[in-house]
């Protein structure tokens, strides 16, 4: 009896859900699918990534709309790799949609841009820096953000020409330490400045890869200690980040620069965990907290329209990831779709390679135009790219290229003893 | 060097502790109730949780939060018990890992709907507390940890030893059939292991709150480990699961350090695989 | 005449429910794949597929032969990244290399399964687990070999030989036929010697032994068809997808999902999988598509609410829950009536392997210049206990020897030495002139003509009572009807005819014992170990098993008895010897045993004198 009834709920339950499917479609709509971890451990990096892309939205709906109608997003969950492709699929089947945002996490991204390319659907890239996603020659996938290459070489070069030179060393005797994730995007960082520091003639000391899911850091933290790094750069996505510079002041942990590349070292919760022992980390992103003289006036305004009406909806300043989401939105509502005319993927791929933002055009600063299809890295916003900032009084500022910075980098790292004591010796 | 190998030495064991306090309560419950609990991790997440939102809205310390903690842990284990392990208890034992799969999933993905994915973090004056002595770092919180791990074993041993429930749960963990017999009422003593089981792992969540952080899936990290701590301690001996925590936490600090971070926890496993060929009872499990 | 017959019984069988309804659901399955119009419900169907050719092999050894394998992910793992790498590294197309994938895998299950078959059951899927995430692990690392966390990506390139398609069809009839394949596979073990092993063992490992079963060579089998058949599926995997990495093919996540669909639809049956999957992954993917589009984990508190409830409530699974009604749904359909009866066989006399008395024979006028069994000053210590201490005995050909003595005297352990359970420390064995010392494990003592029964019956519950006593006959016969001919004349003999078709489980006490002796009588023993036969039965039953018994030894079939039923064993026996604290303190008849001081004292008691 107790069985019968038991499996006439759960069937109830089955019949339920199957009616809930959303059926007929509202055809006065934009139909945007949004593609993100939305569960699992990189959940809040794709919330965030999505919130700033709302952001666009929302702006552009209040305008009207994209050809009077309304964009409305269908979300897809990329907790993983295989299931972003197979969310994907359905948002193209069954959602019947022609346009898929995402994907913030470059294993997921390059995964589920195959099924969208496959099915010849715009898949558009805000915020994964993998290189190899636009090295595929797809005709349908567009980047708006930068290369992991470009965050590694970044990095190195930084070490060479600045933190060297500030503290009066010789940078082929400078240390370098390496640590990465060992997913798509630690380690196409990590290894794109391994590549580039050898290539240079850098000395480095240890390249540590790590799984994503570790406990404990401090394996790494004892031996970047035992050899002596005197730079370490860092390739990490948010708990592990975290864990490692907590262990590192655990473990006294001292070096002269600390340079990380994206993730945590950018994001908000950096600050709100850490307080002031946050500051004086470096981070490599697109920018944020960026000389407003770099920006056009336009695009000054964007941003801080942008940053008001972020924190009136989400209650915090948007950070990278959401300024991603948004720049990755803002320039497909603003300047792809109304070109296009329509969803019509050949059309919607017109307008893109036709786009053509100068430098200072992106809250970013840096302009966007993408690769034609012969190009190697077909689809790539061939403008983008990263800039280096540093915490100060807990907050980011970028420091290099000097054209963008609005502070000088402070060096060296205090020490953690100098940390406690509130000493620093910043060389002027 | 000898300076690195004492450092790795006390990381180790301080790691080691907080594994050993994750798996007393996972030895209590696969050593008398013979199931394994994939929850126990999920269980480990809700008293982060517990702790946290203990210290959010009310202020309370965590280590502090340890009176409230326990005590409810104990009464969501019994009531856990009842509902969902008590079904099961003669079920065969793929059944048994399915339904505590089953609850592990619908734990975690509460969490995630109920609190978001954010990793919610403790700051406590002495969270980042370190100890030095002669050139060696000892964190204070994974200090504390140790040393509670170290006296909730002996208080549960004592109690073990000691009290009639105590010697109940004893009795069931070697044999089932004889315990029913001597007049023993196994289901309650079931249910009251596994809340005793529960309880533990709260404690251990409080602890770690100072240490790490809590999010939907923290579990997941922590429970694999508590698997080969009690395999490797020996599935009925608390002491058993004392020793292996604080053998795998050296193991993985000296082969994080000397071979690779990344590779550490394959050490594990393997040394978790030779204990089940070689010696399944475990360093101190009784056959 | 007779051409006509069969063609025409093949004909009626046609119109059975019990053809025609698994047929229509074989041309339901070839058309599924071409009936959608929508990549995505294609791809569901692909998955649906997939999954269940999984479970279906995973069932092998976990459902039918009951190793509780929590790390398949290994092996789908190994397949997957073997083809990739010949593929992307030698241009091999993946069809060769999905059988060398196959190959690796078999081959590491070899290596890994047998240490690992020794645990129990909990510890086996441990092991399990700890192996696949090594594996894991080292996958992440050797980035030179696998590019570690980023994956292997196989650019798109759609031609048969790369295996590779533009549409969706050919995969989903190549899932298919995976599918079908294990299923057929699944069939024909399941009604094989092999497959009656299996589930033996898996419902008692060591009654199963001592009926001959070779379980660890079987499980090794099961296991390496098991693995086959994953690592295949996970070529396929590699190749519908076009992407792997360490996390998604050595996933732990992954190694749970397979059992759970087996669980679901009906462990250790053959269609129980396939039903999973036609369940659970449209379930899956439809509870995420619109639960989690609302509110991220929703989806999966409600598919964890499922399981519980699932495996709580319907623990055989739904083919379990099926098979209630389906029985009696197939009766109603039309053509049921054409249904054949059970045949009845006619009785005939039990044959053992060598020419039998069948009168009363008394053996001890029997000129015997050797005793068919013989055990010399046997010991065995359990750490400082002596259970056994310098044990000596004859039993003579044709004679019923009775072993008592009061509880602990070490009489059951003289069981377990001789039929391989236990190895003695010392002394020896033989029977029939051959030396049986420490013959391990029991089922070579089985293969050599010596049976047993155990003292707590052990019956196969989730089998039928005659597929109990047939995997007792497929010791000595390799075909399922000849078996099944042979145990139907056991089920004779004993008296269990008509309980034929009912679960091992339903039987009384009774019963259940006289199928332990059935059981272990269809290995065609020449000696026959009775551990406590008569306990627990009322006066009637006893009476039945000593008649049973009695005629047992009218065959030719030499008996060693332990029992605690005076009565029964003064009886039965030709001769008794006695045991006390592992010591034999008496041998001769039941008369002169009856008489001796030491054994009165010992166990009898005064009162038995009267």
């Amino acid at each position: 009896m107790r069985k019968s009834i038991t499996a006439f709920l759960v069937a109830s339950l089955l019949v339920f859900v199957l009616c809930i499917s959303p059926a007929a479609i509202a055809a006065e709509k934009v139909r945007i699918g949004a593609l993100f971890p939305f569960s699992g451990p990189l959940a809040l990096l794709g919330q965030e990534s999505f919130n700033g892309a709302t952001i666009a939205a929302d702006m552009v709906n209040e305008k009207g709309g994209i050809w009077g109608k309304e964009i409305e997003w269908v979300k897809g969950d990329g907790v993983d790799p295989k299931k972003a492709m197979t969310e994907c699929e359905r948002l193209i089947s069954v959602q019947g949609l022609k346009l898929i945002f995402g994907t913030y996490s470059s294993s997921r991204s390059y995964a589920a841009s195959e099924v969208a390319e496959r099915n010849k659907v715009i898949y558009w890239e805000q915020g994964a820096i993998a290189d190899p996603i636009t090295e595929r020659g797809f005709k349908y996938l567009f980047r708006t953000c930068p290369r992991a290459s470009q965050f590694g070489i970044m990095a190195v070069d930084f070490a060479m020409e600045v933190v060297a030179p500030k503290l009066g060393m010789d940078p082929m005797e400078m240390k370098v330490a390496i640590m990465f994730e060992d997913s798509l995007y630690g380690t196409t960082v990590g290894s794109s400045a391994a590549k580039h520091a050898m290539e240079v003639g850098m000395k480095v000391v240890g390249t540590d890869s790590y799984s994503l899911k570790i406990v404990d850091l401090n394996p790494v933290v004892m031996r970047f200690k035992a050899r002596e790094a005197d730079v370490i750069i860092a390739t990490s996505y948010l708990t592990d980040g975290l864990l490692f510079w907590r262990q590192a002041r655990e473990g006294d942990l001292n070096v002269k620069a600390f340079i990380g590349t994206g993730a945590c070292h950018g994001m908000p919760e950096w600050a709100e965990t850490f307080g002031d022992e946050a500051n004086y980390i470096f981070n490599i992103d697109p920018a944020i907290g960026i000389n407003p003289e770099v920006l056009s006036p336009k695009t000054r305004e964007v941003l801080k329209e942008f940053q008001e009406r972020f924190n009136k909806k989400f209650g915090h300043l948007p950070a990278t990831h959401a300024s991603l989401g948004f720049v990755g939105a803002r320039v497909l509502f603003e300047e792809v779709l109304p070109r296009a005319g329509s969803l019509d993927p050949e059309a919607v791929r017109e307008a893109a390679l036709q786009v053509n933002i100068a430098k200072g055009g992106t809250i970013f600063g840096f302009g966007v135009k993408f690769a034609p299809p012969a190009h190697p890295a077909a689809g790539q916003n061939l403008l983008a790219h990263p800039a280096l900032m540093q915490w100060q009084e807990q907050r980011m500022w970028v420091v290099y290229p000097v054209e963008f910075s609005l502070r000088d980098p402070l060096l060296p790292l205090p020490t953690w003893e100098e940390r406690a004591k509130g000493i620093t010796r910043f060389v002027k | 060097m000898l300076t690195i190998v004492l450092q790795l030495i006390i990381n180790g064991l301080l790691l080691g502790g907080i594994y050993a306090l994750i798996s007393i309560g996972l030895t209590l419950i696969f050593g008398v109730l013979e199931i394994i609990n994939f929850a126990h991790g999920e269980f480990l997440m809700l008293s982060m949780y517990a702790s946290y939102w203990l210290f959010q809205l009310l202020g309370v310390d965590p280590y502090l939060s340890l009176l409230v903690v326990i005590p409810m842990f104990f009464l969501i284990g019994l009531v856990v018990q009842r509902i969902i392990i008590q079904p099961i208890i003669h079920a065969p034992p793929l059944n048994q890992i399915f339904v505590t799969v089953g609850l592990s999933l619908i734990l975690q993905n509460a969490a995630l709907f109920f609190w978001k994915a954010d990793y919610r973090t403790v700051r406590t004056a002495y969270s980042t507390l370190c100890l030095k002595t002669s050139g060696l770092m000892i964190s204070f919180p994974r200090l504390v940890a140790f040393v509670l791990a170290l006296a909730i074993i002996s208080i549960l041993l004592i109690f073990l030893k000691r009290t009639y429930t105590g010697k109940a749960i004893r009795a069931l963990a070697q044999e089932r059939r004889a315990a029913m017999l001597m007049g023993i009422n196994i289901y309650g003593t079931y249910r009251i292991a596994f809340g005793i089981g529960i309880a533990c792992v709260g404690a251990a969540g409080a602890m770690l709150m100072p240490i790490y952080y809590a999010f939907p899936t923290v579990g997941a990290l922590f429970v694999l480990i508590a698997f080969v701590v009690v395999v490797l301690g020996g599935y009925n001996s608390l002491v058993g699961a004392l020793i292996g925590g604080l053998i795998i936490g050296i193991v993985e600090a000296f082969s994080g350090f000397f071979l690779s971070p990344h590779l550490k926890e394959a050490v594990y496993f393997v040394i978790f695989i030779l204990i089940l060929v070689f010696r399944p009872t475990g360093l101190f499990g009784r056959g | 005449m007779k051409m006509s017959f069969i063609s025409r019984k093949t004909a009626s069988n046609l119109f059975r429910p019990k053809f025609y309804l698994p047929l229509a659901l074989l041309l339901f399955l070839l058309v599924l794949p071409i009936l959608p119009r929508n990549p995505f419900y294609e791809d569901l169907i692909i998955m649906i597929f997939f999954w269940g050719a999984l479970a279906a092999a995973w069932n092998l050894v976990g459902g039918f032969a009951g190793q509780i394998s929590l790390g398949h992910t290994a092996f789908f793992g190994i397949g997957a990244y073997t083809s990739t790498l010949l593929y992307l590294k030698f241009a091999l197309s993946p069809w060769l290399g999905m059988l060398a994938g196959a190959g690796l895998a078999v081959l590491v299950a070899m290596g890994i399964g047998s240490p690992c078959f020794r645990l129990k059951s909990h510890f086996f899927a441990l092991a399990t687990i700890a192996f696949a995430e090594v594996l894991r692990h080292v996958a992440s690392y050797w980035r030179g070999l696998t590019q570690g966390g980023v994956g292997l990506l196989i650019p798109f390139k759609p031609r048969i030989e790369n295996f590779m398609f533009h549409s969706k069809i050919p995969y989903a009839y190549i899932a298919l036929g995976l599918m079908l394949l294990i299923i057929l596979v699944s069939y024909i073990i399941r009604n094989s010697r092999f497959g009656f092993y299996l589930i033996s063992l898996r419902e008692d490992q060591d009654a199963a032994e001592s009926l001959g079963v070779k379980t660890s060579r079987c499980k090794l089998i099961a296991l390496i068809i098991s693995v086959l058949f994953t690592a295949i599926a996970g070529t396929f995997y590699a190749q519908y997808l076009l992407f792997i990495d360490p996390d998604t093919v050595f996933s732990l996540p992954f190694s749970v999902e397979l059992p759970l669909l087996a669980i679901i639809g009906g462990l250790g049956t053959v269609i129980g999988p396939i039903i999973g999957a036609f369940i659970l992954t449209p379930l899956d993917v439809l509870l995420r598509g619109w639960l989690g589009a609302i509110s991220a984990g929703l989806n999966f508190i409600v598919y964890g609410t499922v399981l519980v409830v699932a495996v709580i409530y319907f623990p055989r699974g739904i083919a379990g829950w099926l098979r209630t009604w389906y029985e009696p749904f197939l009766r109603r359909l039309p053509g049921a009536k054409l249904s054949l009866a059970i045949e009845k066989t006619v009785s005939s006399p039990l044959l053992t392997s060598e020419t039998s008395d069948p009168e009363d024979s008394d053996p001890e006028d029997e000129e015997i210049k050797s005793p068919l069994f013989e055990a010399q000053s046997l010991n065995k210590h359990f750490g400082g206990l002596a259970a056994v201490k310098d044990v000596s005995f004859q039993i003579r050909k044709g004679e019923i020897l009775g072993l008592i003595g009061p509880n602990g005297a070490g009489k059951t352990t003289v069981f377990n030495l001789i039929t391989g359970f236990l190895s003695p420390d010392s002394g020896k064995i033989e029977f029939k002139g051959e030396a049986m010392t420490g013959v391990k494990p029991p089922h070579k003592v089985c293969i050599k003509h010596i049976g047993r029964t155990f003292q707590l019956v052990r019956p196969f519950n989730n089998m039928t009572v005659l597929e109990n006593v047939m995997v007792g006959a497929f010791s000595r016969a390799k075909r399922t009807k000849e078996a099944r001919e042979e145990a139907t004349k056991v089920l004779d003999f004993i008296g269990l005819l008509e309980h034929s078709h009912s679960l091992a489980s339903s039987l009384t006490i009774a019963d259940r014992k006289k199928l332990e002796l059935g059981r272990a009588l269809a290995t065609r023993p020449e000696l026959l170990l009775l551990d406590e036969v008569v306990a627990g039965l009322n006066p009637r039953e006893t009476e039945a098993i000593i008649g049973i018994i009695k005629a047992i030894s009218n065959q030719g079939i030499t008996l060693f008895i332990i029992e605690h039923v005076m009565k029964a064993i003064m009886t039965l026996s030709h001769r008794i010897i006695v045991l006390h604290h592992g010591e034999k303190i008496g041998e001769g008849t039941p008369a002169e045993i009856s008489r001796d001081r030491r054994v009165i004292d010992a166990y009898l008691g005064e009162e038995y004198l009267a």
